[in-house]
């Protein structure tokens, strides 16, 4: 695409793939073109020991096996820490792409703590091993997935032996992980061979994932109509190139990430019809199973340049963005809280489902929550002042009634005709209140305001 | 002169309608018995409680005894070794009308039982939908909606839908994060809360000055929709947001139980008793997928839904009196609803107290309604118990015997008096409700 990007452009995709926009990437991309800012999102380095600084990070936030199942609080403390993290290192990345795609993986295989496994440590190994694929091979991703201790407590792998076979994981990683729910091309008959090919795989005291043969099937199985047998260890990988051999798989990957980063493609049969960014993006997907490259295809395509209200954006990608837009520290308690309230917690999805979609978010809950996290955000922004570490230095608020600079720092276009005379009627309204009162009412505003969320 | 509780939003107050309504009553006047609008204060209530997992039906209703023609206790306690309980460890099902079914209830829920033995519990055998899906999220959804076969909005949003509201109405409530689909209509939705206290404004309340000018301004959101629809409904559910929080403002909430469930059958209690119209609250319990350690995982929960039960009605948690009994105007007009996306296989995946169960098919439902003597709900055992097999060749899972749609006609037609015409096919279960 050589057209040159509009300012809605780069406000909605930054806003649906990298945690929002600033004041300076709307001036710096309006203008160029949707190759030239998608190079720029994509120049995350190949090599993903550039980006896994992770152990000594976890060690900073002393999260350890043993001092998580040693007291329950001092696990709400680490999972808090963790989060924390995680927000934050959203909020400063050099590659928010990567980021984005790591949480597109989280919610896609949704694993929780649990009591009394996993722990943080192990969400934080699983979450290290989400980076490292984010823009990697789903072949790898996949494998690397079904043998993670978070996972294999998580969906019973780990308990499921030779003779009575745990079907939690088999299912899930039909129906949720690679086909779908497509009982036309997947039967219960699979799940349950699936879940023997999958047993033996424990996890060990070290919370590594190990091979025990002695918990293993070792008896034919046939998975997908592909026969599998005496593969000990490996037979996991059997299923999964079973299931990537299904041209299901890679049209309901891409159907997913169209689903989550570009607009809602509808519920259809994701073979019969025709989106067709969908049927795009699965294409170079199948080719050798590139994450990147079938990224790249989704961000490239101009179905994917701005449409209004394409995505409601889920509670953590606002809340990163308006920490982002005001130079304050993602990783407080607060933060964490005010996405309690919005129904949005790091490493504790709601189920293996990962998070919802659109409308469900849109509750008096959820507006209540974010305007908490609003009201929060601007005493913590005055109260750091000066101090804050914005991209070209510190700034101040900008005054109540330059709406356009409101916009803007929050990495609006513009508003829409409905908020701007919310606005306006608000401070016509404002009466007696001073400067300070009118810049938090109008803040907050912003951030409850439809276009805000729904990018 | 009577002051509502209920404000409106001036001037956006034509698209927050959506979800409020015709001036009802003042608390003031309702405490002294009059001004209160009877249409309201009659309204019948409904609770849905939602067993999220998929709860084991074969452990929540045991068979004790074989019946004529069905060995089922005998292939129940050969195809659960681990996991089954013995007869004589279950609360017999053993009204004179019942006792030819040969069950008895989970050991975990004694206050149901005592409320099936007044005979105020009505339970759906068997309960499912053609072509069953064993994905929760696929069921879940056909639970919601009321509909295996098309996709259509929730069945309770439906209701919505053709009962209307009246405005500063807000006729159903979906306690926890975000919208569950059962309550989204085609044109009118429930609203969701997380609990009382957190439906708040952090910058405080209205008497602050600059904080209600906020929040009036936050209502106009609703008051000129935007095109897109999501963006709208954004929009409305802002108005809709200040309308609840400014109507909840003086509730008094006790304190934390201590038990999610109980907290949110507080919630629910304290909707119900507000005059704000509500009239269906949904809320989930879930945990049920017991694919491992399912026995003591399943009477965990289910002891808290006994305990919560309890409290919704008399106001007790165990022994701690949490808030007031239901009073007997409520009482007489609430029903409470149990739904789960499915139950589980009738064989145990493991060996052990570590044992699971697998997703399964049908299971049974619960409606619990008023004291006997008032109530048009049929206490006792309705529809047919699945088919088990035999003991030489026992069934893997359980058939429905019952259509979800035939309980949702039954009580949208007998209970809320609002049938439903999507099911217009299906007749209502004779016998459920007289």
């Amino acid at each position: 695409m050589t057209e040159p990007l509009s300012r809605e452009d780069v406000s909605s995709i930054l806003g649906r793939v990298a945690f929002g926009a600033t004041d300076v990437d709307l001036d710096t991309w309006t203008g160029r073109t949707q190759d030239e800012l998608v190079d720029h999102l994509m120049a995350v380095p190949a090599d993903s020991a550039m980006f896994s600084a992770q152990p000594d990070e976890v060690k900073r936030l002393s999260v350890t096996a043993a001092a998580t199942s040693a007291n329950k609080n001092n696990g709400r403390a680490q999972l808090q820490a963790a989060q924390g993290w995680w927000q934050e290192r959203m909020r400063t990345t050099a590659w928010p792409l990567l980021e984005r795609m790591t949480l597109f993986w989280h919610d896609h295989f949704a694993t929780g703590l649990g009591q009394p496994a996993p722990d943080v440590a192990m969400m934080l190994t699983q979450n290290q091993t989400l980076r490292t694929h984010a823009l990697g091979n789903f072949s790898e991703l996949l494998g690397a997935m079904t043998v993670d201790p978070a996972m294999l407590h998580w969906l019973d792998g780990a308990r499921s032996v030779t003779g009575k076979p745990n079907e939690n994981y088999g299912r899930e990683f039909l129906e949720l992980f690679t086909m779908g729910v497509s009982p036309q091309h997947y039967s219960e008959g699979d799940i349950r061979e699936a879940a023997r090919a999958f047993t033996g795989w424990t996890v060990n005291g070290q919370r590594a994932a190990a091979f025990d043969a002695r918990r293993h099937d070792a008896g034919v199985k046939t998975v997908l109509g592909r026969r599998i047998t005496d593969l000990g260890a490996e037979e996991y990988l059997a299923v999964r190139d079973a299931a990537l051999a299904m041209p299901v798989t890679s049209r309901f990957v891409a159907w997913k990430l169209v689903q989550k980063l570009a607009y809602d493609p509808g519920k259809i049969d994701v073979m019969a019809d025709g989106d067709r960014l969908v049927a795009r993006v699965a294409a170079k997907l199948r080719e050798a199973w590139s994450i990147r490259a079938a990224v790249d295809v989704l961000l490239r395509a101009p179905e994917f340049r701005h449409r209004p209200a394409q995505v409601a954006r889920q509670p953590v990608e606002q809340a990163v963005h308006a920490c982002k837009a005001l130079g304050v520290a993602a990783d407080a308690v607060q933060v964490a809280q005010a996405l309690d309230g919005m129904g949005q917690k790091l490493f504790e999805p709601p189920n293996v489902g990962g998070w919802p979609v659109d409308e469900e978010w849109l509750a008096p809950g959820t507006t209540l929550a974010r305007y908490r996290l609003a009201t929060w955000i601007e005493a913590e922004a005055r109260r750091t002042a000066g101090t804050i570490d914005l991209p070209v230095g510190p700034r101040m608020l900008p005054p109540s009634d330059d709406l356009a600079a409101w916009a803007a720092r929050f990495g609006v276009a513009r508003f829409t005709p409905n908020t701007e005379r919310t606005l306006r009627g608000y401070l016509a309204s404002a009466g007696k209140a001073n400067e300070a009162q009118r810049q938090k009412s109008v803040m907050t505003l912003v951030i409850s305001s439809p276009e805000w969320t729904v990018m | 002169m009577a002051v509502s509780r209920r404000r409106f939003l001036g001037g956006t107050a034509g698209a927050a309608g959506l979800y409020l309504i015709s001036p009802v009553l003042a608390r003031a006047g309702r405490a002294v018995g009059i001004g209160v609008d009877p249409a309201l204060a009659n309204r019948r209530r409904l609770v849905v409680i939602f067993l999220g997992g998929g709860n084991d039906g074969l452990n929540t209703v045991v068979p004790v005894a074989d019946v004529a023609g069905a060995a089922r206790a005998s292939v129940y306690r050969k195809l659960r070794p681990s996991l089954g309980y013995a007869p004589e460890q279950t609360l017999r099902l053993d009204r004179a009308a019942d006792a030819g079914h040969g069950l008895g209830l989970s050991p975990s829920l004694p206050y149901l039982h005592g409320l099936y033995r007044d005979g105020r519990v009505a339970l759906v055998q068997g309960v499912d939908y053609p072509n069953h899906s064993y994905s929760h999220f696929s069921s879940t959804e056909i639970w919601h909606t009321g509909e295996p076969e098309r996709s259509v909005s929730g069945w309770v949003g439906r209701h919505l839908d053709r009962a209307g509201a009246s405005e500063g109405e807000v006729r159903a409530v979906g306690i926890g994060n975000g919208l569950p689909v059962i309550l989204r209509g085609d044109s009118r939705q429930g609203l969701g809360i997380v609990n009382i206290p957190s439906t708040k404004f952090a910058d405080g309340a209205d008497n602050d000055v600059n904080a209600k000018a906020r929040h009036d301004a936050l209502a106009g959101f609703g008051g000129h929709p935007e095109a897109e629809a999501l963006r709208a409904l954004h929009g409305r559910t802002s108005g809709a947001t200040v309308g609840l929080v400014r109507n909840l403002a003086e509730t008094k909430v006790p304190a934390a139980t201590g038990s999610a469930l109980a907290d949110k059958l507080v919630t629910a209690r304290l909707l119900l008793e507000e005059d704000i119209g509500t009239e269906v609250v949904y809320l989930e319990h879930s945990g049920f997928d017991t694919h491992a350690n399912q026995r003591a995982q399943q009477e965990r929960l289910l002891a808290e839904l006994d305990a919560g039960l309890g409290m919704f009605w008399t106001g007790k948690l165990g022994t701690k009196q949490v808030m007031e009994p239901m009073s007997p105007h409520l009482t007489d007009r609430t029903m409470v609803m149990t739904l789960s996306e499915f139950g589980r296989r009738i064989g145990e995946n493991g060996t052990g107290a570590g044992s699971g169960t697998d997703h399964g098919a049908a299971s049974p439902m619960f409606l619990i309604g008023p004291p006997a003597a008032a109530s048009p709900l049929v206490g006792g055992v309705h529809g047919d118990h699945p088919d088990m097999g035999t003991v030489a060749l026992p069934a893997d899972n359980l058939v429905m015997t019952t259509d979800l749609r035939r309980v949702y006609e039954s009580v949208l037609t007998n209970w809320l008096h609002n049938p439903d015409p999507l099911y217009s096919r299906y007749a209502p279960l004779p016998g459920l409700f007289r």
